[in-house]
């Protein structure tokens, strides 16, 4: 609205609704929506009233801004390990504007040390930026990004990378940096956590704090990785309650819930320690298991970002125009979620569901023709397993990939992806029965 | 000019020439179901140790945001340091947006239509786009950490007491969690928190500060009370309703008092507040003439900023915080409470206050029993916002086991001379130091105007103890709130105020006088008026059924309000003379709510297939008849007693379907006729 002053100088406003003339003194601030004016009230309250009804403003003496001091920069301890905190976005890095609402990313290390004064005394911070993005918009490239800036923490001599990601995806990034370090039978030099929050710092009653103090302190002074289960990890809250924080398989958790703090879940295998956090300190909870430890990776394998994979679940609602799409716009894979053990609607015992066979027919079609195509559950949990039904066999005998495998879903895809990105048909072949990362155990306790 | 007025007699300060100001505020819960989650506003009066097993608890910490008050002062730090959690127990009406663990739901829209009611019967002015803010909260009274609340209105007014007081502001927010109890430990605080109260809505109204003398806050606090439930969509009972108390006068300044329940005390707690604000007052003075500092002008208004940073320097020089342990003097001390605490491995630390040899007070009370101001107890207050129970200063000793070679030992040892005094506190060492850090920091204060603040009422046994109140909190400058960015705006429609102003609840008044003209009891109004089952009533006297007020009035008053369509249709029914009183409470009982017109056929096609259907009155005189010639002896011998006897013997000749009232009428009539 023209000549309404900028945010945070002082006015005095008089709006005219259906419920008369009332004016208002307070703090302009930025618009709250399309053809509105906001401002502060002097108690606090934001109020927005649209331009229409706005009779007359007047724009008072403007307060000097007192520049708040700057604060010394107290140094780090330099005899602590070297952690690299690799900033992606998302909640957890986020921090409010407490005039406007407006959330915004905080990536300065002097900031969050300042928020969270405790890592002070658990290592060494350099953070890094990779971007700002919420992590329901990163693709593959993405995941090479953060490999990359893990290769170089390491090469910088950090012990322990800490990447903040929005937790929608940060499983399926978990997943790329376990097989992008150890999918072809390495181990990262360094341990690699992934965390986030589910409920945003401004809040007293946030996450993240808990969870970042936890994941510097496993990045700092947990385990050496072995390679297997724990080449990357995902740290956040154990359950609804704070002062517990679960380690998480990178390469098989999963987000299991919108909202809750203890949204991931290990899949088809248990949490790998737990963090724990109280008036006391930190500490690891943790059991080793007997791995011989792999031998250090190189650098990590990157992802083809060329690869394309098309998926699909398995319901009625199933369509087969759906899948030859997929097929004639030369998909690389076709991940099938299917019901059930592993299951896809492709027989017709009642002789009145043509698509069902069309389907079929098509599967056929394409895997003989060097199509790749595989099958997990969209049970989430539990094998697949198709030689249970005669369903399964048949799609066995068609040639669709995926019997007696334990990776989840999300970490399917990963591995889906990095197989293609190694080699072909025959290398995802060969690749689906193996346990590459910790992925698809020999057993499973739960 | 001087203020004039006697601080030991309350009662008699003039509240104009102090330059009284004072405003309300008060929060009200709503009868509607939770303000963000939908669930049911329900409370569960358990103990603590009376909680059901299989309600979920969860632990939590919360963080207290960095800035606002900054992290330096006394509580914060304290805070920091008392590595305090809460427990969360969860009662069936709380999930997980009262856990904290999912989304709110935008605002409840009947809560929103009660508070546009509230705003409409004060005139206010709503504000057209409702926006859900967080409000800071760091005591763990709310899963988030912030209070979420929404300003619906702005500038009306009320009378009171035949004057108008203004609102200021009218807002819908959430009540907090209730506390259970606090669990110490070593290690430290767990504070358990029952979330059935979380998420209640609560409409706050702040009146301006027009109220003009403690009695009149006290007419004010009714009066929106009163106008409150004339919504009748508010909760009743206890802690339904909490007023808090803007008090000052000018020499003083302002001050929040929370927890003033009962409203009679309301004028004594301002009155005491009063001679408070007015003590400390003249105690600057009398601190700042005995340092040679300029004087504290009457009228804060008047205050000058250059002259109060020169006597802040002034005192902060003269009043070092400088902490002393003395625990050595007191190794054979007589108190027990020592010496547990000295078991305890507690330290006895102590400060010295220059100056301050008789200014700090002894406990004194006024007529009526009330504790009079002194600093002593301002000092504890400070100290206890570092947790600790309370301090000793050395006007108040020798007392309590602390003898006087105690005293003079710390005398000695403080180096003091005659005017000075000393304040003692035992606890952990740190927790001491920050307890004499917010002692000193507090007997600085007294040579200012006194310190804006959140105060509390003093409270025993449910009540207040004698009406004063101790600090609690400095007044938020402003409370630190942003937009809770989860909640959409909500857009008030211009028709949606049109239809709540076209609809506005009628007054108690006019309630009262609707009930005078239909001929009920002044029992039965009252009842009415009380249950709130009024409206009820005239839906049936004015509905289809055109029901019989005082036969109505009666059904309502005994058949109760659970089944009010099926009650109507039975008292309509027996009224028509088609059924029996007897078959009413049986079809009754049976009857399923439904729309009226269903239940009146249902009861009518019942009572004549069951028998329930009046027997005429021709049927009746023959059954008396009947029953009577057999029976002419005994009628002779009994005379009137004998109704009751032969009333059995008609009513079962009728097989039930008589109206017992009509029986007993004409054979009341025939024996009587019978004995003449």
């Amino acid at each position: 609205m023209e000549g309404w002053p900028k945010p945070g100088v002082p006015v005095r406003l008089v709006v005219k609704t259906w419920s008369g003339k009332v004016e208002h003194s307070g703090l302009a601030l930025p618009s709250s929506g399309p053809k509105l004016i906001t401002m502060k009230l002097q108690n606090g309250y934001n109020v927005s009233f649209p331009e229409s009804y706005v009779d007359s403003f007047e724009v008072l003496e403007d307060v000097p801004h007192i520049e708040e001091d700057a604060s010394e920069i107290e140094p780090q301890d330099e005899t602590l390990p070297l952690v690299h905190l690799i900033h992606t976005g998302g909640t957890i890095a986020s921090k409010v504007d407490y005039a406007t609402g407006a959330v915004t990313a905080r990536f300065d290390p002097h900031e969050l040390l300042d928020a969270v004064p405790e890592l002070r005394k658990i290592a060494r911070i350099r953070a890094v930026k990779l971007g700002n993005m919420w992590s329901d918009d990163l693709r593959p490239r993405h995941w090479n990004r953060m490999l990359k800036a893990t290769e170089e923490a390491f090469a910088e001599g950090a012990v322990g990378c800490v990447i903040t990601h929005g937790t929608d995806t940060l499983h399926i990034s978990s997943a790329a940096m376990s097989y992008g370090w150890a999918g072809q039978g390495g181990r990262p030099p360094g341990r690699i956590v992934l965390t986030g929050s589910q409920r945003s710092p401004d809040r007293g009653s946030s996450d993240a704090t808990e969870n970042l103090i936890a994941s510097v302190h496993w990045a700092a002074h947990g385990p050496a990785p072995s390679g297997y289960r724990d080449s990357s990890v995902v740290i956040v809250h154990a359950s609804s309650s704070d002062g517990r924080c679960a380690v998480l398989p990178g390469c098989a958790c999963r987000k299991y819930h919108s909202s809750r703090r203890d949204a991931f879940k290990p899949i088809n295998q248990e949490a790998l320690a737990f963090v724990d956090i109280d008036g006391d300190g930190v500490s690891i909870d943790y059991s080793p298991e007997a791995h011989d430890a792999r031998v250090e990776a190189m650098a990590p394998k990157q992802f083809d970002e060329s690869v394309r994979i098309a998926q699909f679940i398995s319901d009625p609602h199933l369509h087969p125009d759906q899948v030859q799409g997929a097929i004639d716009a030369g998909f690389d894979a076709l991940l099938f979620h299917g019901t059930g053990l592993g299951h896809l609607p492709i027989s017709d015992p009642e002789e009145d569901s043509l698509e069902n066979t069309r389907l079929r027919v098509m599967l056929e079609d394409h895997i003989s023709e060097g199509g790749v195509v595989v099958m997990v559950t969209n049970t989430i949990h539990g094998p697949v397993n198709m030689n249970v039904y005669s369903k399964g066999r048949d799609q066995k005998e068609i040639g669709i990939i995926g019997h007696g495998s334990l990776c989840p879903p999300g970490s399917a895809l990963v591995k889906l992806h990095h197989l293609l990105s190694v080699g072909g048909k025959e290398s995802v072949e060969e690749g689906w029965e193996m346990d590459l990362v910790g992925e698809n155990p020999a057993f499973s306790r739960s | 000019m001087e203020p004039i007025g006697d601080v030991t007699v309350p009662e008699e300060l003039d509240p104009v020439s102090l330059g009284f100001m004072c405003g309300l505020e008060i929060h009200q819960q709503l009868a509607t179901d939770k303000l963000h989650s939908r669930m049911p506003s329900e409370l569960f009066e358990y103990r603590s140790d009376e909680i059901p097993q299989d309600w979920p608890r969860s632990t939590r910490r919360l963080r207290a945001s960095r800035g606002e008050g900054g992290d330096t002062d006394v509580a914060a730090r304290f805070e920091q340091r008392r590595n305090r959690t809460f427990e969360y127990v969860q009662s069936p009406n709380s999930g997980l947006i009262e856990l904290d663990e999912s989304p709110p739901r935008n605002h409840d829209s009947e809560a929103v239509d009660v508070v546009l009611t509230m705003a409409a019967l004060m005139g206010a002015k709503p504000i057209p786009n409702l926006q859900a803010m967080r409000k800071t909260v760091v005591d763990g009274s709310n899963t988030s950490g912030f209070q979420r609340t929404t300003i619906v209105a702005t500038d009306g007014q009320i009378e009171a007491d035949s004057s108008e007081v203004g609102i200021d502001l009218i807002s819908l927010e959430e009540d907090s969690a209730r506390k259970l109890e606090t669990k110490r430990s070593e290690v430290g605080e767990t504070v358990v928190y029952n979330l059935d109260r979380l998420g209640i809505p609560l409409v706050e109204v702040a009146t301006a500060p027009d109220v003009r003398s403690p009695e009149h806050a006290k007419e004010t606090a009714l009066a929106l009370g009163r106008l409150l439930r004339d919504t009748r969509r508010v909760r009743r009972g206890l802690g339904s309703i909490r007023q808090d108390l803007n008090v000052s006068i000018s020499c003083g300044d302002r001050v929040e008092i929370k927890g003033c329940q009962d409203l009679d005390w309301i004028p004594r707690i301002i009155r005491l507040e009063m001679a408070r604000q007015l003590h400390f007052y003249r105690l600057a003075n009398e601190l700042r003439s005995e340092f040679s500092l300029p004087p504290l002008p009457p009228d804060r208004e008047s205050d000058s900023m250059p002259v109060e940073n020169r006597v802040e320097l002034a005192t902060k020089k003269r009043i070092p915080y400088s902490t002393h342990d003395v625990t050595e003097f007191f190794s054979e001390c007589d108190s027990h409470m020592v010496s547990s605490s000295l078991q305890n491995g507690y330290c006895i630390l102590g400060i010295s206050l220059p100056g301050f040899s008789g200014k700090i007070g002894r406990k004194t009370t006024d007529e009526q029993g009330s504790q009079l101001p002194r600093l002593g107890r301002e000092l504890a207050s400070a100290a206890k916002l570092a947790g600790v129970s309370g301090i000793f200063h050395s006007d108040e000793l020798p007392a309590y086991g602390i003898s006087q070679t105690e005293v003079n030992s710390v005398r000695s040892q403080l180096s003091l001379s005659e005017d000075d005094a000393f304040v003692l506190c035992m606890a952990p060492k740190w927790q001491s130091e920050l307890a004499l850090e917010a002692v000193v920091d507090r007997a600085r204060l007294a040579f200012h105007r006194l310190p804006r603040e959140v105060r509390n009422v003093v409270v025993r046994n449910g009540k207040p103890e004698d009406g004063t109140t101790t600090a609690l909190r400095p007044l938020p400058g402003g409370a630190r709130m942003y937009p809770e960015t989860d909640i959409p705006v909500l857009e008030i429609s211009s028709e949606r105020w049109d239809f709540i102003c076209k609809n506005l609840p009628l007054s108690a008044q006019e309630r009262k006088n609707r009930l005078s003209g239909l001929g009920l009891s002044k029992n039965q109004e009252e009842a009415l008026l009380n249950g709130e089952i009024d409206d009820l009533l005239f839906e049936g006297i004015e509905g289809p059924l055109k029901l019989p007020a005082k036969a109505w009035a009666s059904a309502l008053l005994e058949g109760g309000t659970s089944k009010p369509n099926s009650l109507a249709a039975s008292v309509h029914l027996r009224e028509e003379g088609l059924l029996t009183r007897e078959g009413a409470e049986t079809l009754l009982m049976e009857s399923v709510e439904g729309p009226i017109d269903r239940i009146v056929d249902f009861m009518s096609s019942e009572a004549e297939s069951r028998g329930f259907v009046p027997a005429d009155e021709s049927s009746v005189e023959d059954a008396v008849t009947e029953v009577l010639s057999t029976r002419s002896d005994f009628v002779k011998e009994r005379g009137m007693g004998a109704v009751g006897p032969l009333m059995g013997m008609v009513m079962q000749k009728l097989g039930g379907s008589a109206d017992g009232k009509l029986v007993s009428k004409i054979l009341r009539d025939r024996i009587s006729e019978m004995i003449d």
